[in-house]
């Protein structure tokens, strides 16, 4: 990973750039830039987490389905903080991008939680997780993702109640085991 | 990583199958798709397979992960078998709960209670 300044695709220079390559190797050290970043933005550790978790999903579908798991792809993170404005508090926008074939940003689609398959959880773990998800094609080659994520947002009160289901209990996970109606 | 080398750990312990990670991480496609099948292979085998999946080793795990976590639950579900989940750090965890796969997959804290839970 090294640092970079390039930005073409925006008005105004981000915080942070990090620029990587497509290999699974650098996931852990960009989910702990991200996470540490936005501690101290002011989210909340829970927050935190899940904005890095939705990096990490982001870039796991770059490395997957953008660069079909070549390593030496370049892909970008970059970080801007965003001011209390009146209406929205503080906090984070984040832009995802890489040099993969552009796709229509219409395809790009999560799905049905209760149709229980395989594929396209990543596209609605980053949709839940964060207020704005939007996907566009780069000028000239390329796709962007940004990720919009306010510390007093609509995913950060998802964050709190499901924090708050888990300590109370209503979670499946406990010592004794759970009888979820799908047990197999 | 050769094509053969397995990623899991696997021990038989009265009558059920223990499968644990060898990798910390679970999220390149080639590891995700020989776990699948190595797991898959241990339900074949069985008329009505006993499966403990634990994940104590694994500190992360990607949404393809969860792909394959599922399709080894339908193979169970046809086969009257029985899957427990345990030992997962909480953000994993957690992944579950967005998914709201936790109300398909019984999820235990550790081995020790999943054990205790096959009929």
């Amino acid at each position: 990973m090294t640092a970079s300044h390039a930005s073409p695709d925006v008005q105004t220079q981000p915080d942070v750039v990090l620029r990587l390559v497509s290999d699974v190797r650098y996931l852990a050290g960009a989910r702990e830039l991200v996470s540490g970043v936005a501690r101290r933005m002011g989210f909340s550790q829970d927050s935190s987490s899940h904005l890095a978790l939705a990096v990490d999903e982001a870039l796991c579908n770059v490395i997957r389905h953008g660069y079909h798991q070549e390593q030496d792809k370049p892909i970008w993170v970059k970080i801007w903080p965003l001011a209390d404005d009146g209406t929205q508090g503080p906090g984070v926008r984040i832009v995802i991008e890489d040099e993969a074939e552009q796709v229509d940003p219409s395809v790009i689609q999560g799905r049905d939680l209760d149709d229980i398959r395989p594929g396209g959880l990543g596209v609605h773990i980053i949709r839940q997780v964060v207020d704005q998800a939007d996907y566009a094609p780069r000028t000239g080659r390329g796709m962007s993702l940004t990720l919009v994520k306010r510390v007093d947002g609509p995913s950060a009160l998802r964050t709190r109640a499901l924090s708050n289901d888990q300590e109370r209990g209503n979670s499946c996970c406990g010592g004794s085991g759970c009888a979820p109606s799908g047990d197999s | 990583m050769p094509a053969d080398e397995t990623r899991l750990r696997i021990t038989d312990q009265d009558g059920v199958t223990r499968v644990e990670f060898l990798d910390r991480n679970i999220l390149d496609e080639a590891s995700i798709q020989r776990i699948g099948e190595e797991i898959g292979e241990i339900i074949d085998a069985s008329s009505e397979p006993k499966l403990l999946i634990s994940f104590s080793n694994v500190d992360h795990m990607s949404s393809a992960a969860l792909g394959t976590l599922i399709t080894i639950h339908h193979k169970i579900r046809n086969r009257s078998g029985q899957l427990r989940l345990a030992d997962i750090d909480p953000q994993i965890k957690e992944v579950f709960s967005i998914t709201k796969l936790d109300r398909i997959f019984t999820i235990h804290e550790d081995t020790a209670s999943a054990l205790k839970s096959f009929g």
